[in-house]
């Protein structure tokens, strides 16, 4: 069987140490120019080897010209050389920006400490930094045969590698960005035809042909009158949420969450390659133009299930997961300079609600009580009559049946959710890459730099952190007794209520998040959340998950009927590290404050009072303070964290 | 597009939101074009189109329990819960409808109207009072929609629907019997007047 042009090989010379291999004297990451016969090493003769030369070609060159290049493999090169552009997290065609140094591993925007945590455990970046090493690299062109066989392989060192050393493009690790690159070259390669004319060979993507990379994907910039042409070739990148109408009318419904995750497990096999990345409600994707995106969620659409979707369509050269946020800020501000490039240019954002095709014009009664979009058969249990679709109720019997245990009757529980919010990841990620920009000296076009910032292989990182911080979670927390309501489905937990368990459910999750997330605030501004919702055993599981989706802070709490507030991580740690040192005594002060309030409507009044007591209860002056925490906040907290509170009693 | 806009005071009020199943009943935080058109026929005799909204800020969710009796059988069926809006930092909620008039109709007749919308009427919810009657012209922009109306009806709010959320609501056909219509939910992506907008957007249509 002939070997496959593997996309992900091009960049393996990123895991050399060269400082280590001073003999061979290695310039740059790839190896086009390696004299093998004077180090006696084999030269690959896999396709892959071609990669190689992915640095070697000026985008202006027409592909019949690449003469150092079997003229069988330039196509995949020409495929490569896009998807390493449509990857990166800094365009590569910038002017030059100055130097601001190198950085050896990786840099993770809402980590700075990463690489330097992983020195720790004795773990270092490269994996190659022997004669026999290097040797081995060469093999692995003629030995791996799957993109799987090198992430699985150098695993390790790819994810504490940056993709480039070069400060400010260090931000992205190396796994990420050649997992990408295989998955945008596989997509090109499936939709691009190879075609040759009386000029020689060119390639054609959704019917339009090209002979360049720059005629391919035109300029990269997205303002300005300098590189902005017009390229030949557009694809797509689409944000897709996927929703339900459903809500869960018992327990067992919460099965339509297995489903919702079977189905995406099943898209994202059928899929991969179109598939960036993935999350148990979210899909990001890379797809040519002209593709039916109706067509490749059909089996999630036929499920009852909608998808909500942000489909960016641009020209290769500015395409990026980001975009939207751009031309939608461009166009609500009216500006000129961005909107003249970007019409151009052709570039379009969509906002598609796809839903699934048979919707019935009318309902005789009744509908389904669960998913509202069915006509429904009466069901009798316990004296309870329900109206439910044969769908939702087959959701409702099959699979895992989790019921509480007996021992919670007549209690308080406490439903947990993690959440991700992509929207505010987003606008996180830009704030954080401005913000390391500005921290940096050497720089010569800032605000150039922040403008093409290309997000996805740093979201996707991200991303991948969050799965970790979740499962560290459960990790930590095994010992509690916390039930996952379904197996395998990280994001949600149960347990009986009790305020040293909620102390230490807040503890774990501001422990992991200062593993895994330092650098990103735990405010409203986080993507990541944890929201906690408590109330009587009784109380529809329905309404825990209306709350969990629209939770708006770092830390959401309700206790139904009692209170529901929002916390950020400094609000937090003051009230767990100081008012509780004093709390007994300050909870009889909140009480007052909070009669204060009551009686006179004033603030300036609850100024005052804790100005006063500053001495006394410096915790409390300084929460109110600092951070404008209500006293009733304060108190709320205290109360939920405590056991021995009237709040406990069912 | 020139519209009526009636300010409401209300007491206390449940929109059930169409969940039957369990003990426990949501109340949604909108009025449905459903409602609006059932409660002016009703007070009214005229079939008016209409949507609205409470006030954020002068309201707060809290919840009923209420036990309904078999009336065939005599006995008392299982107690439900039902959400419900009750005033919050003031005496009365407020909202405000938005109906589709023409000049036949003649505005005075909603001045102080008092009226009862939603469910359990009967226990006191619902009491309605027209306070202010304003006639009101709104740009159309293309946005978020953020309420539901039936998808029939759509074009006369001056609604054109770009990326559709269906839902079904209610629609009843005389006083004891209906049926389910299709309906666009909050969430579709719309050209609409403004107010019935969450947010505007600017996408490519």
């Amino acid at each position: 069987m002939s070997k496959e042009f593997i996309a992900e090989l091009h960049d393996i010379g990123k895991l050399i140490d060269k400082d280590r291999l001073k003999n061979y004297q290695l310039r740059g990451h790839t190896f086009e120019d390696f004299d093998f016969s004077k180090h006696k090493i084999s030269k690959p003769s896999s396709p892959s080897w071609w990669g190689q030369y992915h640095h070697k070609i000026t985008v202006n060159d027409d592909i019949n010209k690449w003469q150092n290049i079997d003229a069988v493999y330039r196509p995949d090169v020409f495929l490569l050389i896009l998807s390493d552009h449509l990857a990166s997290s800094i365009s590569r065609a910038l002017p030059q920006l100055g130097s601001a140094g190198e950085s050896e591993g990786v840099l993770k925007l809402w980590n700075y400490k990463f690489y330097e945590n992983e020195k720790s455990k004795e773990k270092y970046w490269a994996a190659f930094t022997t004669d026999d090493d290097l040797k081995r690299m060469f093999e692995a062109f003629d030995k791996l045969n799957s993109s799987d066989e090198i992430l699985n392989l150098y695993h390790e060192y790819l994810l504490i590698t940056p993709e480039d050393k070069s400060i400010p493009r260090n931000i992205t690790s190396l796994y990420t960005h050649i997992e990408l690159v295989g998955k945008i070259f596989r997509v090109l390669r499936k939709h691009c035809e190879i075609k040759t004319n009386n000029n020689g060979t060119y390639l054609e993507l959704g019917g339009n042909q090209a002979n360049s990379i720059f005629g391919a994907e035109g300029g990269n910039r997205t303002s300005g009158n300098q590189n902005v042409d017009k390229g030949q070739w557009q694809a797509r990148f689409i944000k897709c949420h996927i929703k339900f109408p459903h809500s869960f009318v018992r327990l067992q419904d919460i099965n339509l969450l297995v489903k919702q995750a079977e189905l995406i497990k099943s898209f994202v096999t059928t899929y991969q390659d179109y598939v960036m990345f993935y999350m148990p409600d979210f899909i990001s994707l890379f797809l040519p133009t002209g593709l039916e995106l109706k067509d490749l969620f059909k089996e999630i659409l036929n499920n009852g299930f909608f998808i909500d979707c942000v489909e960016i369509i641009a020209d290769l050269g500015i395409l990026r997961s980001n975009l939207d946020i751009k031309t939608v800020k461009a166009r609500k501000t009216n500006s000129q300079q961005t909107l003249a490039v970007l019409n151009s240019r052709d570039t379009k954002v969509y906002k598609k609600i796809l839903t699934p095709e048979d919707v019935s014009e009318e309902i005789r009664p009744h509908i389904c009580d669960i998913c509202q979009r069915q006509p429904a058969v009466e069901r009798i249990k316990e004296n309870v009559r329900e109206w439910i679709c044969d769908n939702c109720y087959e959701l409702r019997t099959e699979g895992d049946k989790f019921s509480y245990p007996e021992e919670w009757q007549n209690q308080k529980i406490i439903w947990l959710k993690f959440s991700l919010n992509h929207d505010k990841l987003e606008n996180w990620m830009q704030e954080a890459f401005g913000r390391y920009i500005d921290s940096l000296n050497g720089l010569k076009d800032k605000q150039t730099l922040k403008d093409e910032f290309r997000s996805l292989a740093c979201h996707s990182d991200f991303v991948k952190d969050y799965f970790k911080i979740v499962k560290d979670f459960w990790k930590r927390c095994k010992d509690l007794e916390i039930m996952k309501p379904i197996s395998d489905y990280e994001e949600i937990g149960v347990c009986k209520y009790s305020g040293e368990l909620v102390n230490k459910i807040i503890e774990e999750f501001i422990a992991v998040h200062n593993d895994y997330f330092p650098d990103c605030k735990g405010d409203a501004h986080s993507p990541f959340s944890l929201s906690l919702s408590i109330a009587h055993i009784k109380y529809p599981v329905r309404e825990h998950w209306r709350y969990f989706e629209n939770s708006k802070g770092f830390l959401n709490i309700r206790s139904h009927n009692v209170f529901e507030d929002t916390y950020t991580k400094e609000e937090i740690k003051w009230l767990m590290d100081k008012l509780s040192e004093t709390e007994r005594e300050s909870s009889h002060f909140l009480y007052k404050l909070i009669d204060l309030y009551d009686g006179l409507n004033s603030e300036i009044n609850i100024t005052v009072e804790i100005l006063n007591n500053k001495e006394r209860y410096p915790a409390i002056y300084s929460l109110y303070s600092k951070f404008e925490t209500s006293p009733e906040k304060m108190l709320n907290f205290s109360r939920i964290i405590e056991e021995t509170d009237e709040i406990t009693k069912a | 597009m020139k519209l009526l806009k009636l300010d409401l005071d209300i007491d206390s009020i449940i929109i059930g939101e169409r969940v039957k199943g369990g003990i426990y009943r949501p109340c949604l935080e909108t009025i449905p074009s459903s409602t609006v058109q059932g409660a002016f026929k009703y007070y009214l005799g005229l079939d008016l189109k209409g949507v609205g909204f409470f006030d954020a800020g002068t309201y707060e969710i809290r919840d009923f329990t209420y036990s309904v009796k078999d009336k065939l059988l005599e006995v008392a069926k299982m107690p439900f819960i039902s959400s419900c809006l009750y005033p919050s930092g003031r005496e009365r909620i407020r909202a405000v409808i938005y109906l589709m008039t023409n000049d036949a109709i003649d505005k005075n007749i909603f001045r102080n109207l008092s009226l009862t919308i939603g469910a359990l009427k009967s226990k006191g919810f619902g009491k309605s009072k027209v306070i202010n009657i304003e006639e009101i012209e709104s740009e159309i922009k293309q946005g978020i929609f953020k309420v539901r109306v039936f998808e029939d009806e759509v074009s006369l709010f001056g609604v054109e629907v770009l990326s559709p959320v269906y839902g079904y609501l209610f629609y009843a056909r005389d006083s004891v019997s209906g049926i389910y219509k299709k309906a666009i939910f909050e969430g579709s992506l719309v050209r609409a007047p403004e107010f019935f907008l969450k947010e505007a957007t600017f996408y490519d249509e």
